[in-house]
């Protein structure tokens, strides 16, 4: 016999999962500053069918790791004063209860305290603490400039932070409602090539096209892996039946 | 498996309710002072899969974990507060902001409300009220022989008579804060909350309040071209989705047929 079943399962329960991720991306077409998770699972696979060593596939033994694509997102205008979008690779740092939190997305707002937080109402934090517009400021007279410092015509608010991890940007983890995690051992560093641009938001960075083939690609494979063990199994009974009549 | 399905679900839910906005922004297209809104996306909280740095196998720690996400979600509508078209109507009561500001109404119960919306007009008492019949705030009367009334850039109100011109009377402007705290009640209207802050009055032109246009309105600042756009993304962001669950159903139904 070729492959214990058990282990064709695992390519099947692979695909599963890459169909879950892809699944999720579509969902967040639309979320402003989502980085699509990839699983490359059926585009490993198939670069080992092509190069002839389906063995590792039959071993049940390719492994694909959910990384997180991180590349920029499309930059559209919104007008309102409070969105902000960053040109680069920094992230938004904020402050929660939980623990420091970087996000892309810059769908700012003001709270009850007037001070300035990210659409769920966590702190937008500040080079110096919390950024607070007074009262008297209206939110059209907010400007953001590109180095991330709030103010108006007349005075200085605070700067915005934006941090950035360089090459160990791959350690972040999704830690969900837009926001990334770092790792404790992981500092985040100044971003020095971000710039902020006020009155616009990141767009996705899911591709309708690119998650629509993988979804295509992974659902064929799904079937032909199928169609495998269903023929191992008309194999077996095939080679039953020898032995019984022999 | 089934959590595929719902991330899907979730997705398909987000652009039905972005399709919802987009709908009422383009039925306002044509409202006076209206403000459209957008909506904020967030993904949802991760499953953890696999942690980061675990051992694979021997002698190999896996460099990143696996986390597979669980959907979207609506996170926010805002509204954008920026200013409309300006459209001239040659009517000597009607009124445009240019720059921030609302007008105040009282409503019949004394509440006051905020709008942008400068369609003024004299009721019976000769009292200066919104298109929906409340009456504007400081209250102006237009005394019964008035031959014409002039509204000034700094929003003081005057008409000319037969013995000649006087002044009635002068509108006042408000700010908030934070307007995307303003809760919409419809109508054109916006009530103050306590994310908004407390309404702070002003007079046209001054410390950053907007100027009167007089004989303008301001129409809705919905954009036509970007929302139609919009519809057409949300549409097959929504299709797209719900394809993604006819894959899933494939899937599903191809391992059913294994065992027979």
């Amino acid at each position: 016999m070729t492959t214990p079943i058990s282990q064709m399962a695992t390519g099947l329960q692979a695909l599963m999962n890459e169909y879950e991720t892809v699944t999720h991306n579509l969902a967040n077409s639309g979320t402003a500053g989502f980085k699509r998770r990839v699983n490359a699972f059926s585009a490993e696979l198939e670069r080992q069918q092509r190069l002839g060593e389906e063995r590792s596939l039959l071993n049940g033994r390719i492994d694909a790791q959910g990384a997180i694509d991180f590349t920029q997102g499309v930059l559209t205008r919104t007008e309102r004063p409070l969105d902000v979008a960053l040109e680069g690779k920094g992230f938004i740092a904020l402050d929660t209860p939980q623990g420091p939190l970087y996000t892309r997305n810059g769908a700012l707002s003001i709270n009850l305290l007037n001070q300035l937080v990210d659409s769920s109402g966590r702190l937008v934090s500040g080079q110096n603490g919390p950024i607070v517009i007074p009262n008297a400021v209206m939110e059209s007279d907010i400007r953001i400039d590109a180095d991330g410092t709030v103010r108006t015509e007349e005075m200085q608010m605070g700067r915005i932070r934006i941090v950035e991890f360089g090459d160990a940007v791959d350690e972040l983890t999704p830690a969900g409602h837009g926001c990334f995690r770092a790792p404790e051992d992981l500092p985040p560093q100044e971003a020095a090539d971000t710039r902020v641009r006020q009155g616009y938001k990141e767009n996705s960075n899911v591709q309708m096209v690119h998650e629509l083939t993988s979804l295509i690609s992974l659902s064929r494979l799904y079937e032909a892996n199928i169609n495998v063990l269903r023929k191992n199994r008309e194999n077996s009974a095939t080679l039953l039946e020898v032995a019984r009549t022999a | 498996m089934l959590r595929a399905f719902s991330t899907a679900a979730t997705g398909m839910d987000a652009q039905q309710t972005m399709v919802d906005v987009i709908a009422n922004n383009l039925a306002n297209v044509n409202t006076n002072g209206y403000k459209r809104q957008q909506v904020n996306f967030q993904d949802l909280l991760y499953v953890k899969m696999r942690q980061a740095s675990r051992e694979i196998s021997a002698g190999v720690t896996a460099p990143s974990g696996m986390e597979v996400g669980s959907g979207v979600q609506i996170a926010s509508t805002n509204r954008a507060f920026t200013v409309g078209e300006f459209q001239r109507t040659g009517n000597e009561l009607d009124m445009a902001i240019q720059g921030d500001g609302f007008f105040q109404v009282t409503q019949p119960n004394g509440e006051l409300r905020y709008t942008r919306d400068g369609a003024i007009q004299k009721d019976a008492d000769g009292l200066l009220v919104n298109a929906g019949g409340y009456q504007l705030d400081p209250a102006i009367t237009i005394p019964e022989d008035a031959l014409a009334v002039d509204i000034a850039s700094d929003g003081t109100v005057s008409v000319e008579t037969y013995t000649g011109t006087q002044v009635v009377g002068s509108i006042q402007l408000y700010r908030f804060s934070n307007p995307a705290g303003l809760t919409a009640e419809g109508g054109n209207l916006f009530r103050e909350t306590e994310a908004s802050g407390a309404a702070v009055a002003g007079t046209p032109g001054e410390n950053g309040f907007g100027t009167i246009l007089s004989q303008y309105l301001e129409k809705s600042n919905v954009q036509m071209v970007n929302e139609l756009v919009n519809l057409i993304t949300a549409q097959r962001a929504y299709e797209i989705n719900s394809r993604a669950i006819r894959t899933g159903d494939n899937m599903l139904q191809q391992l059913n047929m294994l065992i027979r």
